[in-house]
This record gives C-alpha cells, structure tokens and sequence, in this order.
C-alpha cells in the first residue's frame, strides 16, 4: 500500500482567530513578564533574594528572548524597594598625594559638601589677602625686615669698621667682595704699594689676612639672619592665616559634625592653608621668579587640593541603583585615573578620578552583556577581582601588567556591595563554566531562558497578549484577532514548530513593527492578517536574492536538478542554506555508482574534505544497512560512489542519507527514481526514517523551483513521518497540496520511500527467507549475489595454476 | 613775571654696571625718553679701584656664593668686567626697542663719579640707580648716587624704588629760580603722559601758599590751574612729611632753599623712599 500524501490541514496548523474572544489588542492587558519565562524568573528572584557571597546571577539564552527586559522587570521591582545607598567622594591626601582619600557620605551630601568647599575656597581667598594686606601686617613684616637688615648692616659695619681703621676698604667685586689698602678713597696702585716701607706692607698684609677671616665669618652668618628671619616671617604669616581661616573652617565643621571623616579632612585643610598661605596671594611684588615659576609648575593648584571629587552622587535617587553599562571596559567598570597637559607633562590628581559602573552600581545591582564584558581587554578579570575582593580598586591597565614604572595616583578602595546580573547565550555560560574555575564560585545562579513554549488555546492567548504589550510599548496600531492569528502561525514557523511558539521577542517585534507601518500605509486603523502576510513576505522578498539567483540558474540548466522524468542512480535531495536570519531550502542532485569492489560506500565529499562527521555518519550507516540487509550470508563486493553533484562548499548533516541510500538502491537495481520527487530524511542501520530539522524549508525550496517551471500535480517531497507536526509550509504551498498539484509524503521506511520513487514494490522476505521476485529489494539482492559470483570467479586461481596446486 | 619755558630734555644719559638697580635705571630712563623723545646715552664705568685690585697682590677677594677667599686674578678680573659690560649693552638694546628709541653705548674705565660727572656735561638729564656695586651703607641711595645727584652738572633723577607710568608728579615749589626749574620740568614730566601734577607749596603761612600758588598758575600758563598743596613753612622736613607715597615722583630744585644745599639733599635722599628728580 503505497503511502499517502498528507492532506493540507497537516500542512501547516492553522491558529482559529475564532478561538479569540477579544476584536483588537487594544483591549487586552500587558503581559507582566516576558513570555513563556516563569523558570528564568523564580531563578532571578532567588539569586536577587540571595545576599551570600557569589550569588550572583548569568541570565542565559539566546538573543532576544527578553532577557534584559525581564532582568530589568524584576531588578527594578527589588531596587524600589531598598535603601538609597551613600555618596562617596574622593578627597586629597595632604600626607601623600598619590594616595587620595575615598570618604562616605550619606546620600545627596556628597555634592553639598563639594559646594561648601567651593565655597570655603573662595572665602578664603578673599580674607587671606585682605588680612595679608593690611597695614598691620604690613607693618609688621617691615619690622622683621628692618630687623633683619639692620642685622646685616651692623655685621658689614663692623667689618668696614675694622677695615677703615686700618686704612683698607671693602669693595664689591663683580664675585664678591675685596680687600685693599686705600689713600683718599682710591685704592693704592702697585707703584704706590712698594713704596711704602716694608714694615708699612707687612702690617697691611696682616691686617687684610684677619679682616679677610672676619668677612668671611660674616658672610656665613649671613644665611643663618636669612633663615632666622624667614621662619619669624612663616611663623607670623602661619598666625595671621589662622586668624583669617580658622574661623570660617570652624564654620564649616558644625554640619558636618555627624562626619568623623569630614571633619578629620577639615583639619588637614586647615593645616595646609595655614602651611601654604602664599597660594591664596597670587604673584605678588613680594614672591620672587622661582616662587612664581613654581606655583605655575605645581601640578595641584589650591582650588584643585581643597576640592571634592564627587564619584558617586546618589543625591536624586530612589531606592537601590540598577545600572546596566552598555560598554563594559576596564575604565568604565572599575573607573579609571584622567590626565591633563600642563606645561607638556601628563599630570594627574585626585579630582581627575572617574568612577566606573561598579562605584555607581554600588549597593544595587550591575547588568553586563558577558560577551561585551569578554571582549574588552582586563574586564573579565577586573570584574572578578572586584567581585571576589569585594572592593573597587582603580589601577592604570598598564600597571595591571608591570609595563609602567611612572608614578600615578593609588587611590583608597571601596568597598563593594553589589549583585551583578550577566546576559549571555548558553554556550558562553558552559565554556565559562568549563573554563574559568572562578566563575561557578562567582555566579551561582543560573537563570535559563526558554526559547519556545508549547503551543495551546491559552498560550495562543498569551501571545496575543504579548502583541498588545509590544505593540503598546512601540506605539503600533492595533491587532485584529485575524492578524493575532497570522503572528501566532509566525511564531509557530520561527520555532520550526507547529505544535511550538517562539519567544524570540525581538524577531516579533520586528514584525509587528513592520506589519504596522504597511497597515499605516493602507490607511489601516488597525492591523490586518493581510497586513501581517505582507510582512513576512517583504521581509523573505527583501532577503531572497541569493535564493532566487539560485533558483534562476536551476531554471536556466546551469545547476542540474530534473524535476520530471526518471533517472538510474539520481535523486533530489535537500539541504538549507542560512544567510544571516534567513534559511530557505535548496535542492541538490545526489548521485550513486555501483561497481564490483571490497565492501565499500565511498563518501566523494568526505574524500575531499568537504563533507563534515555527521554527514560521514550517515553514509557508514546506510553502508550497514545494505551489508546487513543484501548481504548477511555472501560477500559484500559492493564498491559503491556517492555524491552531491554540483555542491562547491561543504556538506553537513545526514537529512541526505535517505535520498543516498535510494540513489544506491536505484543504481543497484538498475530501476529509475522519479525526478519529480525530493527526498530529505536520516536513516538507521534498520532502514527506518528519522527526523531532520529545517523540513519546512526543505519543501518550500522545492515547491519554489516546481512551481516555477510548472507544477504538473506529480510532484512533491518525502520527509520522515516524523517530521509532519513541525511542519508550518507557506500557504502558497498549502494551498498547491489541497488542488493536488504538490504534494508532502510521510515516510517511515526505506522501502516506503523506494516504492514512491521508483513506482515499484520494494517488497519483503518471504518464509524461504527471499524476495518476491521483480520488487526492487530482490533486484538489489541478485544484483549483489551478481557482483558476489563475480568477484569469486576473479579470486580463484586460473585452472593451470589449480593443477600444478593439486598436484 | 613771565611764563615759564619748558626745557627741553634730548639727551638722556644712564649710569650702568648691570646691577639690578643700574638696569632698572635703564628702563625707566627708556621709557621717560621715548615719552620725552629724547636719545637715549649710555656709560658703563669700570671701576678703576677694581682694575687696581687686580694688579695689588696684597688684595684678597672672598666671593659672595662661596664665602672663598684668594687674590684677584687680574685676567679674570678683566674678563668679568667686559663680560658686565656686554650684558649692559643687551639689556640697552633690549630695553631701548619696544620704544624704537635712538641709543649710544660706550664704555669707560676710571673712578666711577668723577667718570659720570665729566659725561654728564653736555646731557640733559642724568638717571642712576639706587646702588651699584657697593657695599650696603645704610638706607638710601649709594656713594655715585649722592655725588652724581649733589654734584652733576644738569638735572638728576635718582631712582629709590621703581618707576612707572601714571605715577604722580609732586613738585616742590618755594617761589625761588630753582624750584621755578623745578615745575618746569614736573609740568613737562606731566605733559608727556607722567601722572597728574600736584604743586607742594611751601611756605610759612597759608595766605604765602596761596599766593605761591598763584604764582606757579601764571608761571605754567595753562587754562586749568594745577592742583596745589600747602606742605607748610619751607622746611625740607614738611616737603619729607609731605611725601609718603612710594609711588609718587618728587621733582625738587637741586639749589632751593627748601632743599638746604648739600646736607639736606643727603637727608633728603636717606628718606624719601620714591624717586627724586633734581631740577638744574
């Protein structure tokens, strides 16, 4: 009994728009969670729920499920719910400036005490000079100064004394100063000096060898006056600075009395003002070139060193934080230490520290993409360092490395309390799993996405209810329940499946959008099932171009696929092609020769390296199939070629091995396989046929290449019986099956598929163990004990060599 | 009485040695020139005294960085001279062109005033600094200062401090020939874009200081009468009280009676502490 094509309801499952109680979207209620997604969820909530050490969360599954719109649900909901976490500031370190000091302040404080200090700074700067211009302090300095210089004088004046007594001045020299006997103020000239007497000479010799050591004696005093009077003028200034500072510090102390840390900073500042009171004069007459060329050089100018940096201000926000950081470098993680020019060196401080998502996420929660996160160099490792350390530690990547010996900031540590939720697909969980020994200790809670759920009257509901929610969220127009419909047969096509529904969001989102906009153009209020087809049919049109370039040259004989008549050894198979998001089928013509030989079914592909394991797979076991079938009590002396004719690129998989092995079959049987039908489908070493995937575009790119040349009612396709329920064929092809110009044939067997190509009976061993005589299974079984016969006459030894053997 | 002519100021003659106060002389000579459009000369004096030291072997030098003490090597000597020298001419030139001044440079070896004066014959305006190259004696100008200002043949400005434009002009006036010189030369400081005049009136009583005041009016011969102020009785102590601000320019005539001839000049000189332009 031959096998039937399937009838057209089998084709594709329809989804009965009458099954909706609903007219529109419109009036059906969001969906609250994403669809289908119950499991990831719970996942979600127990790894949020969680406070212990590593419970942090990988959300898997692939792109467009809705994972971050789910994470983002249920992180927001918790988030609400939590305590504002604090500010943190970094502040400059007066006992070592490469080490910046992080202070916590309660949230929203951290920029008004950035303001006050603004604000301090400016008082600052104009009560020190105002103080330091006075009249007093004038006065006061021009004391220390007469002081001093009166010191000076009275020290050279005794020497000039001394000097003058004895008839010898003291004359500056360009190096310094001199000592030699003058008359009437003009220094002696050599003739006048040898005429004195030499006792004359001798004294003067010895009196400007002791005034020479009592000059000298005065000079190096001179440093010693200089200082003296230097620290009379800094311990002045330090008292007039305190006297002008000290109060308006005092003032800022009261609220931050609360802050042991701002206060104990506030005392350093003032210390320092008092220290380096001149920063607030400018460049007065009074500072000397070095002085100015070094307040220029200074790399931290006074408005900067009294500054706070604000790293995180949590002073708007509600609840905990929920950030997700769309680049996941080292600098934008874990924040990173900003340079400036000055005066053609790189310098840096600490208000040039930026914090990173961590600082900001600290107390809530991080979202990452974890391919994003892998790719960038060193945040893999600085995410699990900070996560693993439970503090944020800014460091240059460069000294991560060892490569930088410069001097740079070391900023303090934060501490770090915060849930990182990653998002990814599951092969990168498993090799992080196989490969990183940290990652299972650091995330502990696996959230797995579904990317298809069943399909029933109330999911087919749910998903109407998730086009209301998208097409709201999106601002569409709504869906009629016959558009509802047409989406739901989609989804069902997207998963490949007609029994499934997709929960790939995005991809029906996409068309959603793009069903609305032609609904818009057609002067639609709401959308359409027409509007919906017509999606889905711009979308194949606008991404089919290397398919029907194929197609054309199958058309035009470039590519050779018979879709009529019969052929010795030749088949249709099919295969998928996917270029990006797009598959369709493509048929390929698979032949096979036979020839006397050891046994074997040479794989041509495999030979070249162009076919893959899988596909190997399959050839070996059709190879013992036909061994344990034909041959069980005789040599197999099969040699046998396979191929797909025409194929350039590589071969994988092993839906083809059912069309192989009735190409054999043919070839051994020498009966003709009809062209008009395609074959995809796998097959056992018991000759039973097994599901393959893509089936509804296997049929589809066959249907297309029929219908162009003419469907003549006597074509059609074998797929494995158990492939029937994930078939959801284009109507164009549904509706060519219910006016019996194609049709789709469920095989379960090898010999189901052979009677179908070949118009003749395969048949099945009798009680004498053989074949009805003419069915296709006998011919193969004589042609086999043929090839056997054959092979025996060459193996045995010719007669002469028998005798000569015998004797 | 008669309207008083301005005297005109063509050459200017500095003092150099590359002190720090010879060379703030220089620029504040060059911008009084080029206000007064006048050429700009001058004179750096080796000091014979330091040639002598080198050739005495009894001097000793003991340098100022080092606190060193050895005799002067006379080639060294020569040496550091000349190269004072050639840095006093870079900063003549470098101060002498932003104005486009016309300017001569030479150089002369002998005792430093009596050098200075006998140039100053045939100028019209010598500029000198406070101190040169010579050991602190005290407040005040140095030695070549106080012999340049009492003894030069023309007017002398001696710098005490900095000078800059827009500073006031004071200038003393007693009603004698000198102090008539002297706001002669205040209200020609005052037309070349100097600070505002104001006339120190010294006299015993105010109706004498108004009429002094009078007196200075007609002798500028402007149509706005300058500002006048009563310093009271003509002695150099009121014109000293009268004048605190560092930044003012005190013109006084070198032989009014005000001044009290040499010593008060001295006095003068040891207490003010702005520039003082002594009118001849």
């Amino acid at each position: 009994m031959p096998v039937a094509p399937l009838s057209p309801d089998l084709l594709c499952r329809r989804s009965d728009p009458s099954r909706f109680e609903f007219r529109s979207t419109a009036e059906l209620a969001d969906l609250e969670e994403p669809l289908g997604q119950a499991r990831a969820a719970e996942a979600l909530r127990f790894g949020i729920a969680l406070r212990g050490e590593g419970y942090n969360i990988f959300a898997m599954g692939p792109v467009g499920v809705g994972k971050q719109t789910l994470v983002s649900h249920v992180l927001g909901r918790r988030a609400a719910e939590e305590r504002t976490p604090p500010d943190w500031v970094y502040l400059n370190n007066f006992e070592n400036r490469q080490q910046p000091r992080a202070v916590q302040l309660p949230a929203g404080r951290g920029t008004a005490f950035r303001e006050d200090m603004q604000r301090l700074v400016e008082e600052l700067r104009a009560a020190i000079p105002a103080v330091f211009e006075s009249d007093d302090y004038r006065t006061r300095l021009q004391v220390l100064e007469k002081q001093l210089e009166e010191k000076r004088e009275k020290a050279m004046h005794a020497v000039q004394e001394r000097a003058q007594q004895r008839g010898i001045a003291v004359i500056r020299t360009p190096m310094g100063l001199a000592l030699a006997p003058v008359r009437n103020g003009e220094v002696l000239d050599p003739d006048q000096f040898h005429q004195l007497p030499e006792e004359e000479q001798a004294r003067i010799q010895k009196d400007i060898a002791e005034l020479q050591e009592q000059l000298q004696a005065t000079l190096r005093s001179m440093p010693q006056l200089e200082r003296e009077h230097r620290e009379k003028v800094k311990d002045m200034n330090r008292e007039v600075a305190l006297f002008a500072a000290g109060h308006l510090i005092d003032e800022l102390r009261k609220p931050y009395a609360d802050l042991p840390a701002v206060l104990a900073h506030l005392d350093a500042v003032q210390r320092d003002v008092v220290e380096n009171v001149h920063d607030f004069l400018g460049s007065g007459d009074g500072e000397d070139a070095a002085a100015q060329i070094r307040k220029l050089l200074s790399e931290t100018p006074a408005t900067h060193r009294y500054g706070v940096n604000v790293v995180v201000d949590n002073g708007s926000a509600k609840g905990a934080p929920v950030v997700y950081e769309d680049l996941p470098t080292h600098a934008s993680l874990v924040g990173r230490i900003d340079h400036h020019s000055h005066f053609g060196t790189l310098v840096t401080d600490f208000s040039l520290i930026r914090s990173g998502a961590l600082h900001r996420a600290n107390g809530g929660y991080l979202v990452l993409d974890v391919r994003k996160v892998l790719q960038q160099p060193f945040a893999w490792e600085d995410l699990k360092r900070a996560l693993r350390t439970r503090e944020i530690r800014i460091e240059p990547p460069e000294r991560l490395i060892g490569l930088s010996g410069t001097s740079s900031l070391e900023p303090e540590r934060i501490p770090l309390d915060v849930k990182v939720v990653l998002l990814g697909e599951r092969l990168l969980y498993h090799l992080l799993a196989e490969y990183d020994p940290e990652f299972l200790e650091l995330f502990k809670v696996a959230a797995d996405f579904e990317e298809e759920i069943d399909r029933g009257p109330a999911s087919e509901l749910e998903y109407a209810r998730l086009v209301a929610t998208l097409g709201r969220s999106q601002v569409l127009r709504p869906f009629d329940r016959e558009a509802v419909a047409r989406v739901v047969e989609e989804g069902a096509r997207l998963a490949g499946d007609g029994e499934k529904l997709s929960t790939h969001v995005q991809g029906i989102a996409d068309l959603l959008r793009e069903a609305s906009q032609l609904a818009g153009e057609a002067g639609r209020e709401a959308v359409e099932r027409t509007d919906v087809q017509a999606a889905v049919e711009g979308r194949i049109r606008r991404a089919d171009r290397v398919r029907q370039r194929l197609l054309e040259e199958t058309r035009r004989g470039t590519i050779l696929i018979a879709t009529a008549g019969t052929a010795v050894g030749q088949v249709n198979g099919l295969s998928v092609v996917q270029l990006g998001q797009f598959a369709f089928g493509r048929p390929s013509r698979i032949t096979a020769r036979v020839r006397m030989g050891k046994g074997e079914v040479v794989d041509i592909e495999r030979e070249v390296e162009l076919g893959g394991p899988i596909h190997s797979k399959g050839v070996l076991i059709l190879a013992g199939f036909l061994g344990a079938r034909y041959a069980e009590d005789r040599p197999f002396t099969l040699s046998a070629s396979l191929v797909f004719e025409q194929s350039y690129g590589g071969v994988e998989g092993d839906s083809a091995s059912s069309a192989e092995l009735y190409a054999l079959l043919s070839a051994l049987s020498g009966l003709p396989i009809r062209q008009s039908l395609a074959v995809t489908g796998s097959v056992n070493q018991l000759g039973e046929i097994q599901a393959i995937g893509g089936v509804n575009e296997k049929i589809e790119g066959f249907f297309d290449l029929c219908q162009a040349r003419g469907l003549t009612g006597d074509q059609g396709v074998l797929i494995p019986a158990s492939n029937v329920k994930h078939l959801m064929l284009r109507s164009d092809v549904v509706e060519a099956a219910a006016a019996g110009r194609f049709h789709v044939y469920p095989v379960e067997t090898v010999d189901q598929g052979v009677e179908l190509l070949t118009g003749t009976l395969a048949g099945e061993r009798g009680p004498d163990g053989r074949f009805p005589e003419g069915t296709v299974n006998a011919r193969v079984v004589a042609r086999l004990a043929e090839m056997a016969e054959r092979a025996r006459a060459f193996a045995a030894p010719p007669q002469g060599a028998k005798g000569k053997a015998d004797a | 009485m008669t309207t008083l002519e301005a005297r005109a100021l063509r050459r200017i003659l500095v003092a150099l040695d590359a002190s720090r106060s010879s060379l703030e002389a220089l620029r504040a000579a060059a911008a009084l020139a080029a206000r007064m459009g006048a050429e700009l000369e001058c004179l750096f004096i080796e000091d014979v005294n330091l040639v002598r030291l080198g050739q005495l072997p009894v001097a000793r030098q003991v340098t100022l960085t080092g606190g060193a003490a050895g005799p002067l090597e006379p080639l060294n000597l020569e040496a550091e001279l000349r190269a004072m020298a050639a840095r006093a001419r870079e900063a003549v030139a470098a101060a002498a062109a932003p104005f486009r001044l016309s300017w001569s440079f030479r150089v002369a070896r002998g005792q430093v005033s009596g050098e200075l004066l006998t140039a100053a014959v045939g100028a019209d305006l010598l500029v000198v600094g406070r101190a040169g190259y010579a050991v602190p004696r005290g407040r005040g100008p140095g030695r070549v200062a106080r012999a340049a200002a009492a003894r030069a043949p023309v007017s002398v400005l001696v710098l005490i401090g900095d000078i800059q434009p827009g500073r006031p002009v004071l200038a003393v006036f007693d009603g004698s020939p000198g102090s008539e010189r002297a706001l002669s030369l205040a209200a020609r400081l005052e037309g070349a874009g100097a600070g505002s005049l104001t006339v120190l009136l010294a006299a015993p009583t105010r109706e004498a200081a108004g009429r002094l005041a009078d007196q200075a009016a007609q002798l500028l011969g402007g149509a706005a009468a300058p500002a006048g102020r009563w310093i009271g009785g003509g002695r150099l102590s009121d014109v000293v009280r009268a004048v605190q601000e560092p930044d003012a320019l005190l013109v006084v005539g070198a032989d009014s009676p005000t001044l009290g001839g040499e010593a008060g000049l001295e006095r003068l000189l040891d207490e003010v502490a702005c520039p003082v332009l002594l009118a001849r």
